[in-house]
């Protein structure tokens, strides 16, 4: 594709595509009760905050669980309603690649998505900052935001649009639920199933979270031990960081093969 | 712009044949799409608009094979196609949306963008809606967002299928005089049912029939078909069984029939018993 005839479409895509999540009331709907329930968990007197890093890492991991849930089970429309009949006939007929306006969509969408859960983690920066007397927390909680958080929701919503494409979206809502639930909180010590919780396949943020914002270990790889649940370090958080960048990209190559077939 | 098709197949299931290796060219002017319903006028439309893949055959637009990534984005990029079931983004206003139809295109600068979008909003009577979002705009100013669309990369090959349904008789008119306009100087497929719009503004007449042309030529070609075929019948009197009623009126029934009905009167035909005889009698 000729670049003067990519950025128009990649402009277009990301702008109106968030346009269009930001009117999307059902992902508003459900996501604000989600990210005041996580602030109410997340939040902490400061006078209960042992160490500011810590207390936003553990706000972005628990603001995580709770809202990719809401997001990727809202946003799993997205890619389906722009391919399905009647708009799909129409983009199809234009000589744009969905090799670059899916990806396009998914950024787009997950950039308004992901801005409650950010209010949420720098909310709760306000009291380990005074906890810590020190603005060390707001650059944590940035932090701890992108490698916490993002990469799970970005996988978990790629799930969402991909299911969206090939199941009926009913369905495709509940499956991505239950992937949330079955990878990030089923635990094999609760329940006798094969999950990847406590393995570095699990998209809930326990390594970053563990490795480099103080988190308890267990997040990570709660307590298992085996070549997938190794002891959280940077080496560890960066593979499990790897794995999800993985999953995002080979959920979107899915989508768009699928998209492309359906032609 | 011309276009050729040549054993053009698609199959979308077991037994389902839309298009069976379909041979067609168009060169230039507003052709009529017609057929029964079913007939594959829409998948027809579909595959030379790059939005289908076809089973087999060969479709070329303007020298671009469609077959290519390469061919296809090229030829996409003069074609505007209006299909017949439109989904739009309700969410959007209509400008909004022919905004970012116009980005999916590669119509790039936001200027150059804004002023076409604001063209075509005028074009088809939207102007002052172009503001409201698209979920509450009425069937017929969907269809018309439909059209602005199709018009915006200022096309050299034109599809529009069943554009006219639901467009109140005003609408009608400034469509036709659209069309017509845009006819004088690029290719326009028309697919539709309602010959009115076929015999006021297209030069030629494409029928299909079981996913293949059963008819080619000018709308006069096609008047002709029912040329001394054509009768007015007392009611009451008994037309035969192949003959076809195309028309009552208090005093008379209007027959496409192959022979004369008795007390039959020969009238001049119009599209409509071409049309019919064709269906039901075949081309003599
Ligand atoms: N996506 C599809 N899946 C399965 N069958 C299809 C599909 N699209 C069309 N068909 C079938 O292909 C045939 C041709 O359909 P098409 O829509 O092209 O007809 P048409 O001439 O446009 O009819 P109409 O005048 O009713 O619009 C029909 O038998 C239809 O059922
Ligand atoms: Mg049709």
């Amino acid at each position: 594709m000729r670049a003067s005839s990519l950025l128009p479409v990649l402009g277009g895509t990301l702008r109106y595509e968030a346009l269009m999540v930001v009117r999307h009331r059902a992902l508003w709907t459900v996501l604000v009760p989600l990210s005041l329930l996580s602030l109410v968990i997340a939040w902490g007197a400061p006078s209960d905050i042992t160490g500011g890093v810590r207390h936003v890492g553990a706000a972005a991991l628990i603001t995580g669980i709770l809202c990719t849930l809401g997001i990727g089970v809202t946003l799993a429309d997205r890619f389906v309603r722009g391919l399905s009949h009647g708009m799909g006939d129409l983009a199809a007929a234009t000589p744009h690649s969905l090799w670059f306006r899916l990806p396009a969509m998914l950024v787009a969408s997950l950039g308004v998505a992901l801005v409650l859960p950010l209010v949420v983690v720098m909310v709760c920066v306000v009291p380990a900052a005074v906890a810590d007397g020190g603005v060390r927390p707001l650059a944590a909680a940035l932090a701890a935001f992108t490698t916490v958080l993002v990469p799970g929701a970005a996988a978990l919503t790629a799930l969402a649009c991909f299911l969206g494409l090939v199941l009926p979206l009913t369905l495709a809502r509940v499956a991505t639920a239950g992937v949330w639930l079955w990878s990030t909180i089923a635990s094999p010590q609760i329940l006798p199933l094969v999950t990847p919780t406590g393995t570095l396949l699990s998209p809930v943020g326990g390594y970053p979270a563990a490795a480099w914002f103080g988190e308890r270990a267990v997040w990570a790889n709660r307590e298992l031990t085996g070549p997938l649940s190794p002891p959280p370090d940077t080496g560890t958080a960066l593979a499990n960081l790897a794995v999800l960048a993985v999953f995002t990209a080979v959920l979107l190559t899915l989508a768009v093969l699928v998209a492309v077939r359906r032609k | 712009m011309n276009v050729e098709v040549s054993g053009l197949t698609k199959v979308f299931g077991p037994g389902v044949r839309a298009l069976d290796g379909a041979d067609l060219a168009f060169r230039g002017g507003i052709v009529g799409l017609l057929g029964p319903n079913g007939a594959g006028k829409t998948t027809l439309m579909r595959v030379l608009t790059g939005s289908l893949r076809p089973t087999a055959g060969r479709v070329v637009v303007d020298g671009h094979d469609l077959a290519t990534n390469r061919g296809r984005r090229a030829a996409q990029r003069t074609i505007g196609y209006m299909p017949q079931e439109l989904g739009l983004y309700p969410d959007l206003t209509g400008r909004e949306f022919l905004d970012y139809m116009a980005s999916l295109k590669g119509i790039g600068g936001r200027r150059v963008r804004c002023s076409r979008v604001r063209d075509m909003l005028s074009r088809v009577g939207l102007e002052e809606h172009g503001g409201r979002r698209i979920a509450e705009y009425s069937g017929g100013m969907r269809r018309r967002i439909g059209i602005a669309q199709s018009l915006l990369g200022d096309p050299g090959l034109l599809v529009v299928d069943e554009p006219t349904a639901g467009l109140d008789p005003e609408e009608r008119m400034r469509f036709r005089s659209l069309i017509a306009h845009i006819g004088q100087e690029r290719t326009v497929v028309l697919g539709t049912h309602i010959l009115d719009d076929v015999s006021q503004l297209c030069s030629s007449v494409t029928v299909l029939s079981a996913g293949r042309p059963s008819f080619h030529g000018t709308v006069r070609d096609m008047i002709d078909v029912a040329r001394g075929r054509t009768y007015e019948v007392p009611v009451g009197v008994p037309v035969g069984q192949r003959a076809m009623v195309v028309g009552t009126s208090p005093e008379y029934c209007r027959v496409v029939a192959p022979e004369t009905p008795s007390r039959g009167r020969p009238v001049p035909p119009t599209l409509e018993d071409g049309y019919i005889a064709l269906m039901c009698l075949g081309a003599e």
